[in-house]
């Protein structure tokens, strides 16, 4: 019994250290000093990043941390209960994944996927990827990019042969191009417009079918639901999407 | 007198053991058992498996090959010299995967530092292929058998050597009939080390050799690709993953206790 109280004092003593590291109150801390949580598809990370550090210069009191991975990938850690309040997916079908945790879902933007190669590159048309000394990648089958990659393919029915690899998430094809090991990748336009010095893009002719809708939503548990709000609000001011729409997106007409 | 634990090291050894072990239980308990092998079964998952045991084991073999003599000249070579080799060799003990992945396009990739001569005269490069994998696997491994291995060499009795150098024996022959002879168990133990370090790589051989199914994207990629498509498969994949570290490492119990005891 005594060694047993015992056990039990050290595992009360720390757990209670556990809980006084962790422990925040979670009530909505008023939105004038508070962190927001964004989890993002990569394809979005340099645009807003931008629009993040525009968004803490107006409001002092806000700090984010933008969490950018495969829109795939980040509607899986939502729903395992990862800390998120704003979600920004590059596909309706991730967001709609986690759709009983954020009630209003808003669709904003469309992208499509190209063939982005290097400037000086030899490549001239999609089927010019099917020459066996060339080595182009693209997204996993089920990231938003990947799943425009392999819908262009489908439509346009030229290109026989298989990519070399398939990586995580956007970003991930557009450093492998630029670091010249893949010769081609199918990334976003947004992403060739971003290095427009070093790629170019070759466009699908059936355009539509290279589409993805971006969509962006607040979780509805969490902590910082009235400052998330805010800067979704932020992100589809006619401002930013202006500012979007220069970089490349197009906007969903309301 | 028996020695006894105290009850307070006794009590947080329990929860030591506890933060350790219930994930793993924790992720058995997900497990659909009866589902277990179509999971096993599912979406290019037995490629990934495939191609991880081959390449790992070709990774470790390559390892022994190269890190027994490595292990030996740091315990006899030249103090001036092993100290200074030591912590660059042993370096990918501590560094992140992805830092090994940088490393390992930053030389052998199509720009990269020997990449670039191989691919201007060839015109093949390592990324994206299934050599590359092994080139990850033998990067982060051989550095576990090698420090596995230069500490078992430190242990061997000098008499019997001394013994073998009065007989006329030359420096090759105390290496290959004296060390390497009493130094199997150990070197062992660091091939398996170095095998499990080389089959759960991830980082590096994402960054490095990218993912494609049956010829770079591994066990440990099928994991991470399946949690996002079919998290059933995903558990069975981990828990055979789980089977097998525990079957090894006690399988290996008694080599593993003496090759980190002086």
């Amino acid at each position: 019994m005594k060694a047993n109280s015992k056990i039990t004092t050290v595992f009360a003593s720390i757990s209670l250290i556990l809980v006084g590291a962790f422990y925040s109150p979670d009530t909505p801390i008023a939105s004038a000093d508070s962190t927001l949580t964004v989890f993002a598809a990569s394809s979005m990370s340099e645009v807003l990043t931008k629009i993040g550090s525009d968004y803490r210069r107006a409001n002092p009191g806000t700090s984010i941390t933008f969490s950018f991975l495969a829109s795939s990938a980040l509607a899986t850690q939502i729903n395992n209960g990862a800390p998120a309040d704003l979600f920004i997916s590059a596909s309706l079908v991730d967001i709609q994944k986690v759709r009983s945790k954020i009630s209003t879902i808003t669709p904003f933007l469309k992208n499509r996927v190209v063939i982005g190669v290097p400037k000086h590159s030899a490549l001239l048309r999609s089927k010019d990827l099917n020459s066996s000394s060339v080595k182009w990648i693209q997204c996993v089958h089920t990231a938003p990019c990947g799943v425009a990659a392999d819908t262009a393919l489908a439509a346009e029915r030229v290109v026989t042969g298989k990519p070399v690899s398939l990586e995580a998430n956007a970003s991930a094809v557009v450093a492998k191009v630029l670091a010249g090991e893949a010769d081609a990748g199918i990334m976003y336009h947004t992403d060739v417009m971003a290095h427009s010095k070093e790629l170019r893009a070759i466009g699908f002719r059936k355009g539509a079918s290279a589409q993805t809708t971006y969509a962006l939503g607040v979780i509805d548990s969490s902590a910082n639901v009235s400052s998330a709000e805010l800067f979704k609000a932020y992100i589809i001011s006619p401002k930013v999407l202006t500012y979007l729409n220069h970089r490349g997106f197009t906007l969903i007409s309301k | 007198m028996k020695r006894r634990v105290d009850k307070l090291s006794g009590s947080v050894a329990v929860l030591a053991a506890l933060v350790i072990a219930l994930p793993i239980f924790a992720i058995l308990q997900r497990v659909s058992w009866s589902n277990f092998l179509s999971g096993l079964k599912s979406n290019d998952s037995l490629s990934a498996i495939y191609l991880t045991l081959w390449s790992s084991l070709l990774a470790t073999a390559i390892c022994i090959f190269l890190g027994v003599p490595l292990g030996w000249y740091l315990a006899r070579g030249e103090e001036r010299f092993t100290k200074l080799l030591r912590p660059v060799v042993l370096a990918p003990i501590v560094l992140p995967p992805t830092v090994a992945g940088m490393a390992l396009l930053a030389l052998m990739g199509r720009r990269g530092l020997l990449g670039q001569f191989i691919y201007n005269a060839t015109g093949w490069a390592a990324p994206f292929t299934s050599v590359a994998v092994v080139l990850a696997g033998i990067f982060v491994g051989l550095p576990f058998l090698t420090l596995i291995v230069e500490s078992g060499f430190r242990k061997l009795s000098p008499e019997i050597e001394d013994a073998a150098i009065t007989d006329r024996a030359t420096n090759f022959h105390l290496f290959s009939l004296i060390a390497l002879p009493q130094s199997r168990s150990v070197i062992a133990t660091g091939a398996v080390l170095a095998w499990a370090r080389s089959v759960g790589e991830f980082g590096a051989t994402m960054m490095f050799a990218g993912s494609l199914p049956g010829t770079t994207q591994t066990w440990s990629m099928q994991v991470y690709q399946q949690m996002e498509s079919d998290p059933s498969s995903a558990y069975a994949l981990s828990a055979v993953m789980i089977f097998i570290a525990i079957a090894v490492i006690y399988a290996l119990r008694n080599q593993l206790r003496s090759a980190f005891t002086s």
